[in-house]
């Protein structure tokens, strides 16, 4: 049996900022964009929570519902530092680490109890260090695997540490609402409630088969979900060597608009990874396959590595557009992939438009931020009109 | 056309010549050179090639005309002829279509095409003409051109800055992670204010064409070229359209650290430095306290290096990390013996001086 610890963070930047200003401890803080700028939150304090602020919401909402918050625009480079020194903590116990985000981790513990004790002793160790090197407190979800880890951290927040034992995990996971279920997100909630399916019991009298008739290929996830059944491993960063995603279609696709807008979410969900693995990419790839399995690859390299989704974006367009006006064909799978993948921590800084990535940095983390809360789908990317129109003048 | 020349010059002209025209193309005629063949008080051979972007046109005095004429044939073959044959001159003919190169023991035949429709390599307009010194100008070229960037999307900064105000020119080469920044003083004053954006490939072909110090180049500026002159050669380059971004904002005004080192030190101390950098971040940290300067170099395959220096430091202590190959460039080129380097924060950039007229700022790695 495995042992997994989800490690996260409480309300990490807001505690950051209230760490660092002593001024700011007990009251509402609200981290994010300028209310009128149409800024949204990216962590509100647990003060600021009392009055129904949480990350997400816009701004000016969250100043109206706690009007005496104090507004910080985030200081990203900080929080990033603050996270490079958790990070450290973790791997003084294991190497097996996964970042989620900024401020959430999965670690593997399993085997490391001569070294460092049980895995309960571990979590409690781990929370001690972080807190006496950092002064912030995380809390914590140790389980058979990530699945029922990462529910866990979240039960007892702030500063909480939940244990869910192999022998008592449906007792766990029965009462919990469908919400809580990892990749459930604003398309398949609705589904869920019309099949009057509200807790993990609900969903767990459903055969395989009917799962996969209502959710397609995320049924036996879902499946395997509220069984307690992950099997998913550490993905860990020195191991990231690329990223990449790829579609099947049930029907092959001749619609360009259809397939550039499968490419956009595929490169906003690498990007996002990108970004949780403290990475950049220098190369990026999309791949093709016709219907009799021919498969095609396009590359560029970039001049600069870079993590931005907006950047990728246009270098995945760019390559798609050359290759929808030179030899579209119908489509059977289509994917894009990031390769030479270089660490953040180390970047080198660039001299020109130093605000305006700082700005399109501080979008793609706060989006991050809130995936990372709510799931894939609650915030999503638009093709504008001129997407592809543009580039195909350009050719 | 007949004509009979040196042969060294002769290869020496061919060598810069086709190094313009090119290797392959779809026209054959832009990987050919046209040679014309001038009589009377002044005889001279002129070697002209074009990738229609930039075109070359050099003079060689060194001939015997037999009979003027012209021809145009295939550059690089014409060019490894005249390298590999070993007599001191060279007698070229053209016969019926071919071009007949002559000499002992060896005659080689060339197929021609129409000179009429060879490119033309000339300026356009009269545009406005500035005169600098060969010295002046190599020494702004070499000093910017290698912070020019390579192939980027953001088709400006591929080509060098050219600004002339009054009496002082400037120069300007950025890759977007350093910025180069060379002022020169002309000798005669311009009325209107000049800005250009210069392929960088021109100006590295400046300084293997500007060798005699003593000559004086003559620069022609006209709307969408740039035309060069100097000692028999002349350089005329089609201009980047585009925004150059603008450099003096990012050129730090203050700092809080300075330090002033021996070039040379600071550069093998870098260099050594240098061979440990990781593949990744490829950066080394330098840190400043007392008179000393640290680089570390960390590469998690193979090691690290750490490498000590003196240095004269006035103000704060500092540690920031860069690419050591951005420093090592621009000490390669400077001649002073001494260099001053200002800081502000590891994270902010960090500028390289020498004398009043060079300013080279520099971006660094994040630590």
């Amino acid at each position: 049996m495995r042992h997994i610890l989800h490690i996260d963070m409480d309300a990490f930047f807001a505690a950051v900022e209230q760490r660092d200003h002593p001024e700011l401890r007990g009251k509402p803080v609200l981290v994010g964009g300028s209310p009128t700028r149409r800024g949204v939150v990216s962590t509100a304090s647990y003060e600021a929570r009392k009055y129904g602020c949480h990350s997400a919401m816009p701004m000016a909402t969250a100043v109206r519902l706690c009007p005496h918050a104090v507004v910080i625009s985030s200081g990203m480079g900080r929080y990033s530092q603050v996270s490079r020194q958790i990070l450290e903590i973790m791997e003084r116990f294991t190497p097996l680490i996964e970042p989620v985000s900024i401020d959430e981790a999965f670690l593997d513990i399993t085997g490391c109890e001569k070294l460092f004790g049980s895995p309960i002793e571990i979590a409690k160790k781990i929370k001690k260090l972080i807190y006496k090197e950092t002064q912030l407190t995380a809390s914590v979800g140790l389980a058979p695997n990530k699945f029922l880890a990462k529910i866990a951290s979240d039960l007892k927040k702030p500063d909480g540490l939940v244990v869910v034992p192999p022998h008592r995990i449906q007792e766990f996971l029965d009462p919990l609402p469908v919400s809580r279920l990892w990749g459930a997100g604003k398309a398949t909630l609705p589904k869920f409630e019309k099949l009057h399916l509200y807790t993990f019991a609900d969903i767990r009298k459903l055969p395989l088969s009917e799962m996969q008739r209502h959710f397609g290929s995320a049924g036996e996830m879902f499946y395997d979900f509220v069984r307690g059944i992950d099997n998913r491993t550490i993905c860990t960063e020195s191991e990231t060597k690329s990223i990449s995603t790829e579609t099947t279609f049930p029907v092959d696709v001749k619609d360009l608009d259809h397939l550039r807008s499968v490419l956009l979410e595929q490169t906003d969900q690498i990007a996002g990874r990108l970004r949780r693995h403290q990475l950049l990419a220098r190369t990026v790839t999309i791949k093709l396959r016709r219907p009799d399995f021919a498969t095609i690859t396009r590359s560029e390299t970039l001049n600069s590595p870079t993590d931005r989704t907006d950047e990728l974006w246009n270098t995945v367009s760019g390559l798609f557009e050359i290759w929808a006006n030179r030899q579209p064909f119908a489509v059977r799978l289509i994917g894009a992939g990031l390769s030479s993948l270089v660490p953040y921590q180390g970047r080198q800084l660039m001299l020109f438009d130093r605000e305006e990535n700082e700005r399109k940095q501080h979008l793609d983390q706060t989006v991050d931020q809130i995936r990372s809360k709510f799931g894939f789908d609650a915030i999503t990317r638009g093709l504008t009109s001129t997407d592809g129109k543009k580039k195909e003048e350009n050719q | 056309m007949k004509v009979i020349c040196n042969r060294a010059r002769l290869a020496e002209a061919l060598a810069l010549v086709s190094g313009v025209a090119v290797a392959r193309s779809p026209r054959p005629i832009l990987q050919c050179l046209r040679m014309q063949v001038e009589n009377g008080d002044n005889p001279t051979l002129t070697l002209q090639a074009t990738d229609l972007e930039l075109g070359v046109k050099c003079e060689i005095k060194e001939v015997e005309v037999i009979e003027p004429g012209q021809v145009v044939a295939n550059a690089s073959k014409l060019s490894a002829i005249v390298h590999e044959v070993a007599d001191e001159t060279i007698t070229m003919n053209l016969e019926q279509e071919s071009l007949e190169v002559m000499a002992s023991g060896s005659k080689f035949k060339l197929f021609t095409f129409d000179p009429s429709e060879f490119p033309p390599v000339a300026p356009k307009e009269e545009g406005k003409i500035i005169s600098i010194s060969a010295a002046e100008l190599t020494r702004a070229a070499n000093l910017t051109v290698y912070a020019a960037a390579r192939e980027t999307t953001r088709y400006a900064i591929n080509g060098l800055l050219l600004e002339v105000k009054g009496n002082k020119m400037v120069m300007v080469g950025t890759d977007g992670r350093r910025l180069a920044r060379v002022i020169s003083t002309l000798e005669t004053k311009v009325d209107t204010e000049i800005s250009s954006i210069i392929p960088a490939r021109t100006i590295q072909m400046l300084s293997r064409v500007a060798t005699d110090s003593d000559n004086m180049v003559n620069i022609r500026i006209m709307e969408n070229q740039v035309a060069f002159e100097v000692g028999g050669v002349l350089l005329v380059t089609s201009v980047i359209d585009g925004k150059y971004p603008s450099y003096d904002a990012v050129i730090p005004k203050e700092s809080t650290t300075k330090v002033k080192m021996d070039r040379l030190t600071m550069l093998s101390a870098l260099r050594r430095a240098a061979l440990l950098v990781s593949k990744d971040s490829r950066g080394v940290k330098v840190q400043l306290a007392q008179d000393r300067m640290t680089i570390e170099a960390h590469s998690p395959e193979e090691g690290e290096a750490a490498v000590e220096l003196p240095v004269e430091l006035e103000g704060e202590a500092i540690k920031i990390a860069f690419n050591p190959d951005y420093l090592i460039d621009p000490l390669k080129v400077l001649v002073a013996e001494q260099v001053v380097m200002e800081f502000r924060a590891s994270n902010a950039p960090a500028v390289l001086k020498s004398g009043s007229d060079f300013v080279y700022v520099l971006m660094p790695v994040t630590i």
